[in-house]
Parts: structure tokens; C-alpha cells; sequence
């Protein structure tokens, strides 16, 4: 098993390059890639569902004493699984790149690979400065503009300062006298007995770590811009990899102390990191005014729900409560494997949009249900998850994590109490601009009408991507119908880590979030909607009458459309701008705070970075948008406009005065009530 | 053996007994849910000095719908019927998990209070998509303002998840009712912040008043009427019966979790189930009265105020997560 995978890995980096070095460009070798990643997807199957042992092999070569080593264990192989199915998708995707861009690919796939299975730091680090040197390498190769450049090279800063965190963070474990030069693995480290000051500036510098490689606040400025920049194929590669890759690595160190080792404090920062990218993700991700922009921003969003579980872990593990870390752990796993499915469809979506259509901005799509219907069906189901709705794959995980966020409150006292509160009012909001990110991307960009004459000349997705998406959407509604049943493939992890596991909790239609409670039952809330669906359809059938007339579509009031614009008026239809509107107006004051206002609101105009395609060279006219700059804020002028907006609203007596007044009136009669 | 038949006997019984309640439970619900918008518009009207429209006039609006001739649109798509039928079968089966009269039907142990909220928003979902479905224009009918409804309310509802999981153990509404039916007057105090929350919410997704999506059901002038323009005979009743039914349900759950008295074990027989029934009854005369009373008074809610509405019901369930903090801790 483990020479099988650690051979595929060879085989996989070698093919590419030589193929790239002997420039032979062929359809075959991404299909070939496709199969090996598929292969390597399937052992991590095998390991997982046949539970099998632990094992570390040490490579029979030595640089200056030290000898690499690799870990194969259920954690790993976990993080693998995920990699390596987004990896079959994303080289069958690449079928039309040339060598030299499949070997970039297959280097980004292999060292997220290596960074997965190391089992000592120098192999760690050492894949964690190749991921962010391929990473780098892509977005040269692939950018077109100074700018688009300059935002890469910055966000590649991020990512080896992330690698450097993770490197300090081990080094942290390693500072104590009992160690020999030898002892760099992970196993003989989480055995070690570390000093306060250690232990209580590990989690900070994992933090900074996992924020540079997901995109979480505060690292979040060129994120979103460098993975919507990336072609398709790298796109789901990075944003699925370096999810999976962050918090298996923050899961493998920060659980590997004995309980209490951590204070819970450092739980609800995790918690507050989370819950802040999160609402920042899903916001970016609602104003984004092309389709890789709303996904690569979405990334975020469930990037800092994924950090949040872990923080909710955190704190559960730090008050000796292995049920509910569990619990919040196989939320955060769920929801990584679930991300990773339907994010690679709503990839392979997007991808597919703008081969057909010619844009994947929203603003020139619409109407795309009546050419591409397959394609829109996907969308349907890749929106449904990201909408997080019942019955589908998105729902679980949040339950789950829901749930155990539920659980805090009842652990210690008010302080942690009120954080609980915020995190879950962030929560709300990010789940709910997801949504609305969700709706405006199926409403406007596939319902409706026409906007350009390209869009209306679209066809379906064809080739190797239709059965590609097929087999995602068929997993995607596996995993929203029995989350039970996918979760049994991180229950092996989670009894190596936190050493319980769910147990009972797993059934195979209900998922229990307590033992003796009602759970989520998929199945039977799907069972109550079909029946009901049926029998509306069937009363509709038998109420609508044989004899039905059709008319033309009403405009609203507006005067006949000319006849040079045959898909009608575009200024008389819905558009993406006229759901941005609401949200930006409601939410321009929050965001002064993170010197965001500015790029958001003016998203729809900007042309966010699309660089040179795999297939088509139509991206030459897009540049770059304005990063956010964190410290406008600190500058004289947003300062002072901030303070005259908190004068206006608490003493001019305007309109919406009264909230504020009546926030602070509740509080004080809160305080008094308790002194009495 | 016997004991055994006999256990198996009486197992079989309450499943059945709990099947029954739940089919009953939800033919009411169907039957009453046209009449309970039809008191409302009454009561409204009579408070602005109307007679106002008979309390039948919604059941006689959607059958005179059902047997008009269905003019569909030109090129619609295959989701112009799927959306509507989505809203409506999601809000069926939401409405399936409500107790109404009754606890322990065959579907409390589906009843999370996530699972529920999560069927509201797939309906609204489905509606909204029902809305853009055949491109409609920006000033007749406003999905995004649908949306930041949903939006604003969703941080309110989580909150006060927070409050009844923290109180009760548990999100399962079955429980939440019987807990807080047992508590009683301990935890009432506790909730009544949430009930506040609860209400402002409820206004803004069933009662929008004069700017709201519901609005146009009550007889008003609104520009939300556009948002399903394209519809027309039995398509058109099933959506506006789904925004009926929605209301019913929503003045149902808040009922069952905040005053869930009279509320009848599904096993203690018909005569309970009566005093179940009149009990919700009651609570659905006294909530849609007491709606029909606010509305009429405020009237002129533009949207910007309904959105003003739900940022004040954030600050107060957050308040209300306070006062149940402070009030476990100090007991």
C-alpha cells in the first residue's frame, strides 16, 4: 500500500516533466494523470474504510544526517483523499494544457502530497516552500500584467511566511533539551512536555500559519484575487488542497497535547478568526461580479468555518470534553470533504461557462438554463450547496457545527458565553450572504433572459468534463444524504487524535450530534419533500388545463423593446448589480472597519483578475482590482468620517438614531438586574 | 411470548396513534391556513374603518385561480414549474414538522429547529428563483429585497437557537415544547426578549406590510405582486397558497416554542387532542389578531424600515442570549 502510493507520487511528478521536457503534447497524458490521481484517490479510500494501521517509512537517503521520513496514517490519508479526487477532476479538466502547464500542475499536486504525509519538519517545510513556489511559478506563467503580478507576488510572500510559521511553530516543540538531532518527527514531538511561553505562542504562530495558507483574516487581502486568477485546473487544486492541508496540519499539532495543555482562550480566537473570514469570504463572495470571483471568495468563507469548528474543538478539548471536540472536528472534516466536492463542480461549472458563453461574468451571462441545461443542473446542485440548504451536501456539515457551536455556552462563563453569541450572529450572517451569493449566481447568471448573442449560441458541457461532473454531483448528493455514512471515513482520524470518535452518533440515515438525541435524517426530510413535490405536481397537472395558451413575457411597464436588441431590453431585467445594491448599502458601515468598502461596492465595474486561458486567450483585457488596504482605516479622513457617522447616529436625532440608544439602555438594564 | 406480542401490540398502536396525529395535524393546518390570512385582512379593515373582505375570501381567491386557463410564457424554462413546486413541497414539509396540537408525532424526531429554519429558506430560495426564472424587471418585483429579508433575519434566528439549545439541551422543537411547557413560569421570563426577536422577524418575512412580499396578499398595492407576474391560474394559486400556508406556519412555531400550554401528547387520546386543538386555535386567533392590530398602525413600513426592523431584532436576541446567560448564572 504505502510503495503503491509512494511510487504513484513518482510516477506522477515524472510523467509530466519528462513529457515537458521532451514537449510532446498529447490528450493522453492528462487522462493518464487523471487515472493515477483517481488510483491514488482509491488507496486513500482502501486505508480509510479498512481502518489500517499506522506507519512511518523513512527514505533510504540522507541529507546532513537527516533522513526523510513519511507518515501514513488516517489523518494523512484523509487529507489525501481529498487532494487526490480534486486532482482526477482538475487533469481532466486540463485536457487541452500543454506539458509544460500539466507538469506545473502535477509539481502544485505532489507537494501538496509531500507537505501531507511528512513525518519530520524538514520534509515538511520543504513541501510547504513548494507549494508556494508552484503556486508562484502558476500564476507567473499564467498572468498577463504588471499588477496581476505584483498581487501574486505578494500573496506568495503570505504563503512562505505561512510555511515559515509552520516551520517556527515545530521548532517551538523542538526547543526542549530532550531531543537529540534525530528527533524531528511528529510522532516523538507530540510526546514532549513544552514550556507556558511555548505552549501559549504555538497556537499564535499555527494561527498566522493557517490564515496565510486559507485566505483567513488578517491574511486575506490577495487571496481570493490570486485563486480566481489561477485557470480552473489550479484553482480547485489550491483552494481544496491547501484547505485540507491547513487543518490537517493544525489538527496534527495543536491535538497532539494532553487535555488542558491549551487554554480555551486560544479556541475563541481561533473561533473569532473564523467567524470574521467567514462573514468577510461570503461577503466578497456576494459582491463579486464574475463567477471564479464569487467561488475563489466562497473559499474563504468556508475556510473560516472550517477554523471556527476547530476553535470550537479547541475549546472542548482544552475543558476535557472529547465528545463535542469530536463532534466539531468531524464538522470541520465534513465540511472540508463536502467544500471540496461541489467547489470542484461549481469549478468545472464556471470553466465550462467560459469556454461556451465567453465570460464568466455575471453581468454578460443569463439565460444560459435554455442552452446549457445539464450545465444549469449542476449549477443547481453546486448553488445548493453552497446556498448550505437542507438535503444538500452543504447542510451537514453546518448542523454539525452548529451544534457543537450550541455546546459552548454550556462550558464556562459569560465571557465565553457573549463570544459564543457574536460568533454565532457572524455565523448567521456569512451563511445567509452565502446564500444570497449562491441565488444571484444561479438567478442571474443561468436564469432569465439572454444578455449577449455569445451566451445565447452557448452549448452544453461536452466531453470528459460532463461524466466528470455527473460523478461529483452524484457524490455531493451522497454526502447531503447520508453524511452519516461519509463521516465514517474521518472517524479513523478522529479516534487517533482526540481518541474517541463518534461511535453510535454515525447511523446510517440519521446523523446524531448526542447520543439519545434526535438527530439529522436526511433521508426522511427528503422523503416528506419528495411526497409533497409529487402530489403538488400531480394536483398542478390535474388543475392546469389541456387547452393552454401562451403569451408574450410582460416588461414590466417599460415600452416594446426595440428590434436591435433581440434578448430585450438588459436594463429591464434583474441583473447582478441589482442584488448587490441592498446588501453593500446595508453592510457600507461594518465594512469601513475593514477597509473593504471601497473595492466591494464597486465590484460589479472592475474587471477582476482572469488570466490567460488554458483554451482561450480572451482574458487579455482584465487587470487586477485594487487590493483592500487594512489601514485606511488609521488614515485622517476614513477616521474622521467614522467618528461624524457615530456623532450623527447617537445625537442628531436622525432616522435609525434610536438603535444605538436602545442597545446601550438594554445593556445598562442587564447590568443592573444582575448587581440585583 | 404474550408480553412480548403485546409489547410489539402497543408499539404498533402508538406508531399508529402518532401517524394519525401527524396526518391530522396537518389537515388542519391545510384546511385552516386560508382562513387565518382571511381573519387577518378582516381585522385590519375593520381597524382602518372598513367592513373589509369575508373571512372565506382567500379560499374563494384560490379556487377562482385553480379553474382559470393557464397562459404560460414564452420561453420559459424547465425550472418555471420545479421552483414554485420546490417552495411549496419545502414548506410542506417544514409545516409536517411543526407540532400544531400535539407533541411525539411520527415526525418529532425529524423537528430540529436547524432542519426547519433550513425548509424555510429553501422555499424562499425557490421563490426568489421563481421570481428571476423568466427575467423579470428590476422595479416590478424585487427578489434581492426577498433576500436581504432572509439575510438579515438569519443571524436573529441563530441567536435564538443559541438561547433555547442553551435553556432546553436541545434544537429539537419537540423538546423545546415540552420543556418549556413543563418550565413554565421559571423560564418564561428568560424568553420573553426571544419572543420580542421572534415577532419582529415573523413581521418581516409574513407581514411586510405595505413594502413586502406578502403584502400584495392582503389586498394591497405592491410592487412584490410583479415578482410572480408570470404565473397564472392553478401554478399561481400553488405559490400564493404557499405564502398562505408559510404564514400559518410561522404563527404555529411561534406558538409551540414560546407558549406551547394546552399542547397534547400525541398518546393521551382524542379528548387531549381536542383541548390541544382549541388550544392552538386560540393562539392562532390571538397572534393574528394582535398582527392584524400592528399592522394597522404601522402601516407605512417602507422596506428600509422593515430592514431597520430586523438589524433591532439582531439587538435583541442578542440581548435575549444575555438575559439567559445571566439568568442560568445567577440561579
Amino acid at each position: 500500500m504505502f510503495s503503491a502510493l509512494a511510487t504513484l507520487l513518482l510516477v506522477l511528478l515524472l510523467l509530466p516533466l519528462v513529457a515537458a521536457v521532451t514537449g510532446r503534447q498529447r490528450r493522453e497524458f492528462s487522462f493518464v494523470m487523471s487515472a493515477l490521481c483517481g488510483l491514488g484517490a482509491l488507496l486513500s479510500l482502501v486505508f480509510l474504510v479498512f481502518a489500517l494501521p499506522s506507519s512511518t517509512q523513512v527514505l533510504p537517503i540522507a541529507s546532513g544526517g537527516i533522513r526523510p521520513s513519511f507518515t501514513f496514517d488516517s489523518l494523512s490519508m484523509l487529507a489525501l483523499l481529498v487532494v487526490y479526487v480534486s486532482s482526477a477532476v482538475a487533469f481532466l479538466s486540463a485536457s487541452s494544457a500543454k506539458p509544460r502547464e500539466l507538469a506545473l500542475l502535477a509539481v502544485l499536486v505532489v507537494s501538496l502530497c509531500i507537505s501531507l504525509l511528512a513525518a519530520d519538519i524538514w520534509l515538511l517545510f520543504f513541501g510547504l516552500q513548494a507549494i508556494t513556489i508552484a503556486l508562484w511559478s502558476i500564476g507567473t506563467y499564467f498572468s498577463e500584467t504588471r499588477q496581476t503580478r505584483r498581487v501574486l507576488m505578494r500573496q506568495s510572500a503570505v504563503f512562505s511566511l505561512g510555511a515559515f510559521a509552520f516551520f517556527m511553530a515545530l521548532v517551538l516543540l523542538t526547543s526542549t533539551s530532550s531531543h537529540g538531532a534525530d528527533e524531528l518527527r511528529f510522532a516523538v514531538l507530540n510526546a514532549t512536555e513544552i514550556p507556558f511561553w511555548q505552549r501559549e505562542l504555538l497556537p499564535a504562530v499555527l494561527m498566522l500559519a493557517a490564515a496565510a495558507f486559507t485566505g483567513l483574516v488578517p491574511m486575506h487581502a490577495w487571496f481570493a484575487d490570486v485563486i480566481a486568477g489561477l485557470p480552473v485546473p489550479y484553482a480547485i487544486v489550491a483552494s481544496v488542497g491547501l484547505q485540507s492541508l491547513a487543518l490537517d496540519l493544525l489538527e496534527r499539532i495543536m491535538f497532539g497535547f494532553g487535555w488542558n495543555a491549551i487554554s480555551f482562550w486560544w479556541g475563541v480566537i481561533f473561533g473569532f478568526f473564523g467567524a470574521a473570514s467567514a462573514f468577510l469570504g461570503s461577503f466578497r463572495s456576494l459582491l463579486a461580479s464574475e463567477m471564479a470571483g464569487v467561488l475563489a471568495a466562497d473559499v474563504q468563507t468556508h475556510s473560516g468555518f472550517t477554523i471556527l469548528a476547530f476553535g470550537v474543538a479547541l475549546i472542548a478539548h482544552s475543558a476535557d470534553l472529547p465528545s463535542l471536540a469530536d463532534l466539531s472536528l468531524a464538522a470541520a472534516w465534513l465540511g472540508v470533504l463536502s467544500h471540496a466536492v461541489w467547489k470542484t463542480l461549481f469549478f468545472l461549472v464556471a470553466d465550462t461557462v467560459w469556454r461556451e458563453a465567453g465570460s464568466r461574468k455575471l453581468a454578460r451571462l443569463g439565460g444560459l438554463i435554455h442552452c446549457m441545461p445539464v450545465t444549469t443542473t449542476m449549477t443547481l446542485i453546486a448553488g445548493g450547496c453552497m446556498a448550505n440548504l437542507p438535503l444538500w451536501a452543504g447542510f451537514a456539515p453546518i448542523w454539525l457545527f452548529m451544534k457543537s457551536l450550541y455546546s459552548v455556552p454550556r462550558l464556562y462563563g459569560l465571557g465565553l458565553q457573549i463570544s459564543s453569541a457574536v460568533m454565532t450572529a457572524f455565523v448567521g450572517f456569512a451563511l445567509a450572504l452565502e446564500c444570497a451569493a449562491a441565488v444571484r449566481v444561479v438567478g442571474v447568471g443561468f436564469l432569465g433572459r439572454f444578455r449577449t448573442p455569445r451566451a445565447a449560441a452557448a452549448e452544453d458541457a461536452r466531453g470528459p468534463i460532463r461524466p466528470a461532473m455527473f460523478v461529483l454531483s452524484g457524490l455531493a448528493l451522497v454526502i447531503g444524504f447520508f453524511p452519516g455514512v461519509t463521516l465514517r471515513l474521518v472517524e479513523p482520524s478522529l479516534q487517533d487524535v482526540v481518541g474517541q470518535g463518534l461511535g453510535t452518533r454515525l447511523g446510517f440515515f440519521v446523523l446524531h450530534a448526542r447520543d439519545g438525541e434526535s438527530g439529522y435524517a436526511a433521508i426522511g426530510i427528503f422523503a416528506l419533500f419528495g411526497i409533497a413535490f409529487l402530489v403538488g405536481a400531480a394536483i398542478l397537472q390535474r388543475l392546469t388545463s389541456s387547452a393552454q395558451a401562451y403569451a408574450a413575457r410582460w416588461e414590466g411597464g417599460f415600452t416594446a423593446t426595440p428590434a436591435w436588441l433581440p434578448f430585450g431590453d438588459p436594463l429591464t431585467q434583474y441583473g447582478p448589480a441589482s442584488f448587490t445594491q441592498p446588501f453593500a448599502k446595508m453592510f457600507a458601515t461594518a465594512l469601513i472597519w475593514s477597509g473593504m468598502k471601497r473595492e466591494l461596492c464597486s465590484s460589479e465595474n472592475p474587471h477582476t483578475p482572469v488570466p490567460r486561458s488554458l483554451a482561450q486567450g480572451n482574458a487579455a483585457e482584465e487587470s487586477l482590482a485594487p487590493a483592500p488596504r487594512l489601514w485606511s482605516f488609521f488614515q485622517g479622513r476614513r477616521r474622521r468620517a467614522a467618528l461624524q457617522k457615530l456623532r450623527r447616529k447617537f445625537l442628531s436625532g436622525q432616522s435609525g438614531a434610536v438603535l444605538p440608544w436602545l442597545l446601550l439602555f438594554a445593556l445598562f438594564a442587564v447590568w443592573l438586574w444582575q448587581s440585583w | 411470548m404474550v408480553a412480548s406480542f403485546r409489547a410489539f401490540r402497543g408499539m404498533a398502536v402508538a406508531i399508529l396513534v402518532s401517524i394519525l396525529t401527524a396526518a391530522l395535524h396537518f389537515i388542519l393546518l391545510v384546511v385552516t391556513a386560508p382562513a387565518v390570512l382571511g381573519f387577518h385582512q378582516k381585522i385590519r379593515a375593520r381597524l382602518l374603518g372598513f367592513s373589509g373582505p369575508s373571512v372565506l375570501a382567500p379560499y374563494r381567491e384560490l379556487l377562482r385561480l385553480t379553474r382559470k386557463q393557464t397562459v404560460g410564457v414564452e420561453n420559459s424554462s424547465f425550472l418555471f414549474l420545479i421552483a414554485p413546486l420546490t417552495a411549496f413541497s419545502a414548506t410542506i414539509a417544514a409545516a409536517a414538522l411543526i407540532p400544531s396540537f400535539t407533541r411525539g408525532m411520527v415526525t418529532a424526531p425529524l423537528a430540529d429547529l436547524l432542519v426547519i429554519f433550513g425548509l424555510f429558506l429553501l422555499a424562499e430560495v425557490g421563490l426568489v428563483l421563481t421570481a428571476l426564472n423568466t427575467g423579470i424587471t428590476a422595479v416590478g418585483g424585487d427578489p434581492g429585497h426577498v433576500l436581504t429579508i432572509s439575510v438579515l433575519s438569519i443571524p436573529t434566528i441563530f441567536l435564538l437557537f443559541l438561547v433555547f439549545a442553551f435553556l432546553t439541551g436541545s434544537t429539537n422543537l419537540d423538546s423545546i415544547a415540552g420543556f418549556v411547557a413543563n418550565a413554565g413560569a421559571v423560564v418564561w421570563p428568560r424568553l420573553v426578549m426571544a419572543a420580542a426577536a421572534m415577532v419582529c422577524v415573523s413581521m418581516a418575512w409574513n407581514f411586510g406590510f405595505s413594502a413586502g412580499p406578502r403584502s400584495s396578499l392582503l389586498g394591497g398595492i405592491s410592487s412584490f405582486e410583479a415578482m410572480w407576474g408570470e404565473y397564472s391560474a392553478a401554478s399561481l394559486a400553488l405559490i400564493k397558497f404557499t405564502l398562505i400556508f408559510q404564514r400559518t406556519l410561522w404563527l404555529t412555531l411561534f406558538g409551540t416554542v414560546f407558549i406551547p400550554f394546552w399542547l397534547a401528547e400525541s398518546q393521551a387520546g382524542p379528548f387531549s387532542w381536542l383541548k390541544g386543538m382549541a388550544g392552538w386555535g386560540t393562539r392562532l386567533l390571538i397572534f393574528t389578531a394582535a398582527m392584524g392590530t400592528l399592522e394597522a398602525y404601522v402601516i407605512g413600513l417602507t422596506s428600509d424600515r422593515i430592514r431597520k426592523l430586523l438589524v433591532f431584532s439582531i439587538i435583541v436576541a442578542f440581548l435575549a442570549c444575555l438575559v439567559a446567560f445571566i439568568g442560568e448564572a445567577t440561579e
